[in-house]
């Protein structure tokens, strides 16, 4: 199993008799209030398990005893595995991981610009995301999403067909109507298993597509990721308070309708959302108010060892690779792992999800291995203590250099970052005084020119190229790619010198 | 029988065994081998392991321990060349850290590599006053002598210790080279010394400049 282990406890926000409040308000609200749910069999579900379903309103109140017995009954921990065995990832428990980030669109790391990528950009971003030895699982819902050329409808199977081409780490995927029947054929054909990543729309809400998703990968055996995602004053209570209460209510609503649809459902959470913008309403993902609130949340997931997936401190709204671009995703990710989460997005978002870098994933990554480091914490054994060299050595000035003691350790569970300058002031200013993105930049041409994924075999490349065609041909019938759209979409098909 | 010898010096000092090493230069010239047999194997593994430390495949701990594992060897070598006549040691320098400055890590990085290049190294340690280094030198004939200071505030003892050289009527017979954090190239030259040394690496070569064993300052 690959990821990091943390060796201490998490660190709990609220105090017990705060922590029941907010669960007894989540509760209160979807026992009084109630669910809307805009889908007929999964009415049918909750009413089967004991809710009381208003069908014409489409909404369902969940008693506290069924939302109770089904929040006991989430599994600790659930896999995702990618095409490689040795990447599988154990989601839950003490183990934490980091996971790609997403944007929308390419960020050009030298006049700050964003435009759509193309599907070679998006190729590199995943083979980078192979390469990077601190990222664990790939982020196949939307790194770089707008790709030219490629219809709508195609832009997230394409996405995820690119990573399974570049990288045989596990996947994180997305959900979408004329998606997932392709997504689960790909997946079944290379014998893989990613989680799933769907959302409840706020204030308390979930979709037709949603509940579709639902039922169709929680038989799977597939990690469900809730992702509620209020946005305080806006979508939610302006209060910290108030909209941790939603989203525990909406993480409490998803796992009963989960649990409901399939006893063995595998889940955990991404608290979304967050705060605004005071004058202009525009999402802050790095926001002191934010993390708090997340960090609330992370401990009554806690309550029930439901896997945490966080987003908080992927990226923040600084429009370079600056120093406040560092701090925010620095203070962010800090926050949500020391409060428990189990995985955070990460690496190379940019600007609010807007846009995505390969460049700022591996400047990210060293980000995340320092903070894999932090949570290994220190081993205390009588190895480690070194009493009998201390005695030893005495105390007049003295050096431990020269000890097999340190010859043992000095290098040990150390961080070493791998484009991070950590080195003497001279010897930047001997070696030209290079910048930070300047190496990064040279790690990405490094990457994309000597790295190579785990091979594919002619029968795995055969099931991607089948299962996309068919994907094509359905779009099409369905007139989710027009003409114009479809001549587009094979010549950036052409380009990428795709089949 | 030789081959041997010499291999087992090469694995002592790997094994950064200083008794070994040691022990292995003493076969070696009790054998009558030329000691310059060994002043080749020796700089041959410290070689080999400085190449490994360039690469990143070994650590700082490793050089230190095989330039002082190798310390005792080359006393050994160094001692049976001086009876035959030949193989002179590069020199003898005294290091020290001055008064007042408790640090030690980068002047002892020094001392381990100038012995492993082959120097007589005299390190007088940390927080050491101007009179100890004078008698030092005095007392060992040295022909360097290197201040080490990594705070503003104890820089300029080093002056101190330059002053007190030049009044002991030593300071024409001694090169002095200076370095640590709170030194620059300009306050080493202002305070009189011969050379400013940026870094551990630097030092060896500069020493040997000094000592005329070497004709460039790598800088």
């Amino acid at each position: 199993m690959t990821g990091f282990i943390r060796r201490f406890r998490p660190t709990d926000l609220l105090s017990r008799s705060e922590e029941d409040l907010i669960h007894g308000a989540a509760l209160e609200l979807l026992e009084r209030g109630g669910v809307h749910v805009r889908h007929s069999r999964g009415l049918e579900v909750l009413a089967e398990g004991g809710c009381r379903v208003d069908s014409d309103a489409q909404l369902v109140r969940i008693p506290s005893s069924v939302a109770e017995e089904c929040m006991r009954r989430i599994p600790s921990s659930y896999s995702l595995t990618g095409r490689d065995p040795a990447t599988a990832v154990r989601l839950g428990g003490s183990r934490y991981h980091f996971m790609q980030g997403m944007g929308m669109r390419y960020v050009d790391p030298d006049t700050w610009e964003l435009r759509p990528g193309t599907l070679k950009e998006v190729d590199e971003a995943y083979l980078v995301a192979d390469a990077l030895p601190n990222v664990h699982v790939l982020d196949s819902t939307q790194s770089i999403s707008d790709i030219v050329g490629v219809p709508p409808a195609m832009q997230h199977l394409e996405c995820v067909a690119s990573a399974y081409r570049m990288s045989g780490k596990p996947q994180h995927v997305g959900y979408l109507k004329h998606f997932d029947e392709f997504n689960v054929k790909m997946a079944q054909g290379l014998g893989v298993q990613p989680d799933v990543d769907i959302d409840i729309a706020p204030p308390l809400s979930l979709t037709e597509d949603a509940v579709d998703a639902m039922l169709i990968y929680a038989p799977l055996g597939w990690g469900l990721e809730a992702c509620p995602g209020g946005y305080a004053g806006a979508t939610a209570p302006a209060t910290i308070a108030g909209l941790v209460v939603q989203w525990w209510a909406a993480t409490i609503a998803f796992v009963t309708l989960a649990k409901l649809i399939d006893e063995r459902a595998a889940l955990s959470v991404e608290m979304a959302g967050g705060f605004l913008h005071p004058k202009w309403a525009s999402p802050i993902n790095a926001s002191p108010e934010s993390w708090y609130a997340e960090g609330m949340g992370n401990q009554l997931c806690r309550r029930y060892q439901l896997p945490i997936a966080a987003a908080q401190g992927f990226c923040g709204e600084s429009k370079m690779f600056d120093f406040q671009a560092a701090w925010e995703k620095a203070l962010g990710i800090l926050s949500s792992i020391m409060t428990g989460s189990h995985m955070n997005v990460f690496q190379g978002s940019f600007a609010t999800e807007l846009g995505y870098s390969a460049v700022l994933a591996v400047m990210d990554d060293d980000i995340a291995g320092a903070i894999g480091r932090y949570l290994l914490g220190a081993e205390i054994t009588e190895e480690s203590l070194a009493i009998d060299l201390q005695l030893a050595m005495g105390s007049e000035p003295t050096s431990f250099l020269n000890t097999p003691h340190t010859r043992e350790h000095w290098i040990r569970d150390r961080f070493l970052p791998s484009v991070a300058d950590i080195g003497p002031y001279e010897d930047w200013v001997a070696a030209g005084k290079p910048e930070l993105i300047d190496k990064a930049r040279a790690k990405v041409e490094q990457i994309v020119a000597e790295h190579r994924p785990k091979a594919l075999s002619a029968d795995e490349e055969g099931i991607i190229e089948d299962v996309l065609r068919e994907a094509r041909e359905h779009c099409r019938e369905q007139g989710l790619i027009s003409d114009s759209e479809w001549s587009a979409y094979q010549e950036a098909l052409e380009q990428a010198g795709r089949p | 029988m030789v081959t041997g010898t010499l291999k087992r010096l090469d694995q002592a000092i790997r094994a950064y065994d200083a008794q070994a090493a040691r022990e292995e230069a003493l076969a070696l010239v009790s054998a009558g081998e030329d000691p310059a047999l060994g002043f080749d194997a020796i700089a041959d593994v410290l070689s080999d392991i400085g190449a490994e430390f360039e690469a990143g495949t070994m650590w700082l701990p490793d050089m230190i321990g095989a330039s002082e594992s190798a310390q005792g060897a080359l006393s050994v070598l160094q001692e049976q060349a001086r009876l035959r006549g030949g193989g002179q040691m590069l020199g003898t320098a005294v290091l020290g850290t001055v008064k007042g400055d408790i640090h030690s890590i980068g002047i002892q990085i020094v001392s381990s590599l100038m012995v492993g290049a082959g120097f007589n190294v005299e390190y007088l340690g940390i927080d050491v006053p101007p009179e100890r280094f004078v008698a030092a030198v005095k007392e060992t004939g040295a022909g360097l002598l290197g201040l080490s200071a990594l705070l503003t505030s104890t820089a300029s003892e080093a002056r101190s210790v330059l002053e007190l050289l030049e009044a002991e009527g030593l300071r024409s017979g001694v090169k002095v080279m200076l370095g640590g954090g709170a030194i620059t190239e300009d306050f080493a030259l202002a305070v009189g010394a011969d050379a400013y040394g940026a870094s551990a690496a630097q030092a060896v070569g500069i020493a040997k400049s000094l000592l005329g064993t070497q004709e460039e300052v790598a800088s």
